[in-house]
């Protein structure tokens, strides 16, 4: 039994960098937020991208969706787009006998990979409509429930600067996402490799390793690594020092922090670790592990009061604070 | 997973179990060493300075052995504590981790087998565990390296062993000590002396002359005693005791002029005997002489008839029996009656014993008498030192007291009237006494504390002189260098400054204020 499920390991090692290996022959440096598409992909989590524009937010999307056998939809996000843009609606159908009736019209929301590009620049109304999609991984319309194929991941994009007109992401939103990755500024020998990825005849291509169902079983393994309730201890200690008023809460939440993060953000710790570990060749899930993916987990779950506003508090400062000064468990 | 598959790795679970306490020793073996150098070294520190202590200020050095089995127990202590500790596999397991960089393998593995859960996967962790566990080679993982303390223990114990050889123990500030010494000299002078009064010094110290001593003893004895009191009695004891050793020198006297009038070869050793006042030699030779009187030819006789010969011109009680004892022996010899002859020198030689144990008792009172002059020098000179230091602490007094120009006198003067009056209350005759010897001069030049601008003003203002210190200022004017609002190839976008610093607080206080309250948001 050990020998299969050391198999099974080796497998998921080996598919994740070979998917890895892929990406990186399109997109230059990001690997942390590439990890973290991925991981949150296996984790059955969405992702919440945020970076200026041209850092390649969109590459990166279409780029997984190449590489991963799936269904890839975008949906570019603005104002007047309307929550049955996204979800579809009944539309009045003219069969060959000439009878009109209601057929449900599906919207791009089905599919496997979606991308909600500039998601903030949707209303409220229509970001809604991504919810019970996100969480339920179904889509009601009218009276009728719509189940969406497995596997269902979101990733959205969104404009940190030019904010004029846009509608920022409520709390319940937020928290459906699994991550929130922060794409950086490419280095300097970043931006010669993508200017010579880029500005020449040829422009590099992902090959499809992963199909569906490989995907799925990968997620399957990956909730079945064990965690030992010294490392989940730690895991909700980091969790309830980001939560003001308890005993666990750290002091720059209690002056910075009106709502820390939710169980939900937990789970995402953990569940992202447990693939984390699985991608180091792991069986059991560390502490690092933990710590790899705290940020991401937590920078979007972390609500700043008014003080913690008016000081331009990054929640990364709060968050990386809590890490280095929260033990991890020695014995 | 159904349990009938389910094999419990046992051989996993045990060795890791068995490899955690391999490590567990080693880091025993390792602590208890440590721990065994850290005391070592702390309490031969502690130690060498105990001993520096005894050589620089004479302090006893008995609290070193009680340090040490101290040291010993604690030692002992906190080893047991360690061995008998619980939870050390564990702790064996989070170093194995860190030393080995297993990403928290081998504590989950150890929580894993005190939790035992039938998970195929968890049964993999331990089999994993086991093996990353068999390839720590625990002695590269965990060196035993001698701890630096060991070398401060041998470099202290160096200085112990270069301490102990120093070829002179004695105190370097025993000064400090002396009062103390000088006091302690006299009490073990009382004792002696008390211990010499109580045999029979009647030949050199009469009954009045005895009491009074007793007494002065007493009093010496007190407590409370002034030096100016110590003194008196010091004084009093030690002309008692000239008294008694001016009877000494008498003797003496006499004893020296009897060598003299003895004479004849037989004679001589006993002559020279009682010239060097070797009384007890003398009585010996004088009973050899009375065994031999039977074995001496007539010429022999008739000469040491003549050299016993000698006048009884002593006054002295003891001399007056001695010279007797020798006239008689004379006499009968000259009657050719040996035996009688014989009885009188033994007689002769038990006086001289007598007065062999008079001597003994009159060096005592003379030691003791000089011994009670040098004590009395002594305390005469630290009372006149603490005199000198009280005048000068008066007279330094004096100077602080506005006079540009002190002159120091001795004894119950004043400076020069000007400041208060030092040692007045001095009794004049006891500090001439003391011999306080030149008076000394200390000059004292205060300069003038200059407030300069001020001063030049025609009519300055005292309150604003008193004030001007406050006047003069610096500031320090902060500034932050503004870069441009959108300097998008710096990575920097996201965190453009749209308000100034300068404005930041004012901005930001602003908003506090009118803010509405909500839940978790800080009230100030």
């Amino acid at each position: 039994m050990t020998t299969k499920i050391d198999n099974q390991v080796a497998l998921f090692c080996d598919q994740f960098h070979k998917v890895r290996t892929e990406i990186g022959k399109v997109i230059v440096g990001n690997e942390e937020v590439i990890d973290g598409t991925l991981v949150s992909l296996l984790a059955k989590g969405h992702v919440l991208l945020e970076g200026i524009p041209g850092v390649g937010k969109t590459k990166i999307v279409s780029t997984v969706a190449d590489v991963l056998q799936l269904k890839f939809s975008r949906i570019q996000f603005t104002p007047d787009l309307m929550p049955g843009d996204v979800v579809g609606s009944d539309v009045v159908h003219e069969t060959d006998s000439g009878e009109k009736r209601l057929a449900f019209q599906a919207g791009p929301i089905f599919t496997n990979i979606l991308l909600a590009d500039e998601i903030n620049r949707a209303t409220p109304k229509t970001q809604s409509a991504l919810l019970e999609a996100m969480q339920e991984r179904s889509v009601t319309v009218g009276v009728t429930t719509h189940k969406l194929d497995p596997p269902f991941f979101v990733l959205a994009t969104q404009n940190p600067v030019e904010m004029e007109g846009t509608y920022p992401l409520p709390e319940a939103q937020l928290d459906r996402f699994f991550y929130k990755l922060r794409i950086k500024y490419p280095k300097a020998e970043h931006m010669h490799e993508i200017m010579d990825r880029t500005t020449t005849s040829v422009e590099p291509k992902a090959t499809t390793v992963l199909d569906q169902n490989q995907i799925l079983e990968m997620r399957k393994i990956a909730r079945n690594v064990p965690i030992a309730p010294t490392i989940q201890d730690y895991a909700i200690r980091l969790t309830l020092a980001t939560n003001p008023g308890n005993e666990h809460t750290h002091s720059l939440t209690d002056k910075y922090v009106r709502f820390g993060s939710s169980p939900r953000g937990t789970q995402a710790l953990v569940v992202g670790s447990k693939v984390n570990a699985l991608v180091n060749g792991r069986v059991h899930v560390s502490c690092k592990d933990i710590r790899s993916y705290f940020l991401p987990a937590f920078r979007h779950r972390v609500l700043l009061n008014f003080e913690g506003e008016a000081d331009r508090i990054d929640p990364d400062e709060i968050l990386t604070t809590i890490m280095n000064e929260i033990p991890e468990p020695q014995e | 997973m159904t349990s009938a598959l389910y094999v419990k790795p046992v051989t996993s679970s045990r060795k890791i179990l068995a490899n955690l306490e391999k490590i567990d020793r080693r880091l025993q073996l390792i602590y208890c060493s440590n721990l065994l150098a850290k005391v070592a070294c702390c309490t031969l520190a502690l130690s060498a300075i105990f001993q520096v202590g005894e050589i620089i200020f004479g302090l006893e050095n008995s609290s070193s052995m009680v340090l040490i089995f101290g040291a010993l127990v604690f030692y002992a202590g906190l080893g047991i504590k360690r061995v008998f500790e619980k939870n050390r596999l564990r702790r064996a397991a989070g170093l194995a981790d860190e030393l080995a960089d297993l990403s928290d393998e081998i504590k989950t593995a150890y929580w894993f087998i005190r939790n035992p859960v039938e998970s195929a996967w968890m049964d993999l962790q331990l089999k994993r565990a086991a093996n990353s566990l068999d390839e720590i080679k625990t002695r590269e993982f965990l060196p035993f390296k001698p701890s630096k303390w060991f070398r401060g223990a041998f470099i202290l114990i160096g200085v112990r062993v270069l301490l102990a050889l120093l070829p002179n123990r004695a105190p370097l500030f025993a000064t400090d000590a002396e009062p103390k010494d000088s006091f302690s000299d006299l009490e073990n002078q009382i004792a002696n002396l008390e211990s010499t009064l109580e045999r029979d010094v009647g030949e050199f110290l009469d009954e009045s002359d005895l009491e009074n001593l007793e007494e002065v003893l007493e009093n010496l004895k007190g407590d409370e005693l002034q030096n100016e009191e110590l003194l008196k009695e010091l004084l009093q004891a030690e002309e008692i005791l000239n008294e008694g050793s001016f009877g000494l020198d008498a003797f003496n006297q006499e004893m020296t002029q009897l060598s003299e009038e003895v004479s004849g070869e037989e004679l001589s050793a006993f002559a020279n005997s009682l010239g060097r006042m070797d009384l007890t030699e003398a009585a010996q030779q004088l009973r050899e002489l009375s065994a031999n009187l039977s074995s001496m030819d007539p010429s022999a006789l008739n000469e040491l008839e003549r050299g016993l010969d000698v006048q009884d011109s002593s006054e002295a009680l003891s001399i007056e029996e001695l010279l007797d004892a020798l006239s008689e022996a004379g006499t009968a010899l000259a009657d050719d009656q040996m035996s009688m002859a014989e009885e009188s020198l033994s007689e002769a030689a038990t006086a001289l014993d007598a007065m062999a144990e008079n001597q003994s008792l009159g060096d005592a009172l003379n030691d003791a008498a000089m011994n009670m002059q040098s004590l009395r020098q002594e305390v005469s000179q630290s009372d006149n030192s603490s005199s000198m230091t009280t005048d000068e602490q008066m007279e330094g007094g004096a100077s602080g007291s506005g006079s540009d120009e002190v002159t120091k006198s001795s004894g119950g003067e004043s400076g020069d009237g000007s400041g208060p009056a030092g040692n007045s209350t001095g009794d004049p005759s006891q500090v001439a006494e003391l011999e306080l010897g030149d008076a000394t001069t200390l000059e004292v030049q205060l300069s003038l504390e200059v407030i300069d601008e001020r001063l030049t003003q025609e009519n300055p203002d005292p309150q604003n002189l008193f004030q001007g210190a406050s006047q003069r200022q610096e500031s320090d004017l902060q500034f932050y260098e503004m870069g441009g609002l959108t300097e998008y190839s710096s990575s920097s976008a996201l965190d453009v400054e749209t308000v100034f610093w300068q404005h930041r607080n004012l901005v930001k206080n602003y908003f506090l204020g009118i803010r509405p309250l909500r839940k978790n948001d800080n009230k100030n």
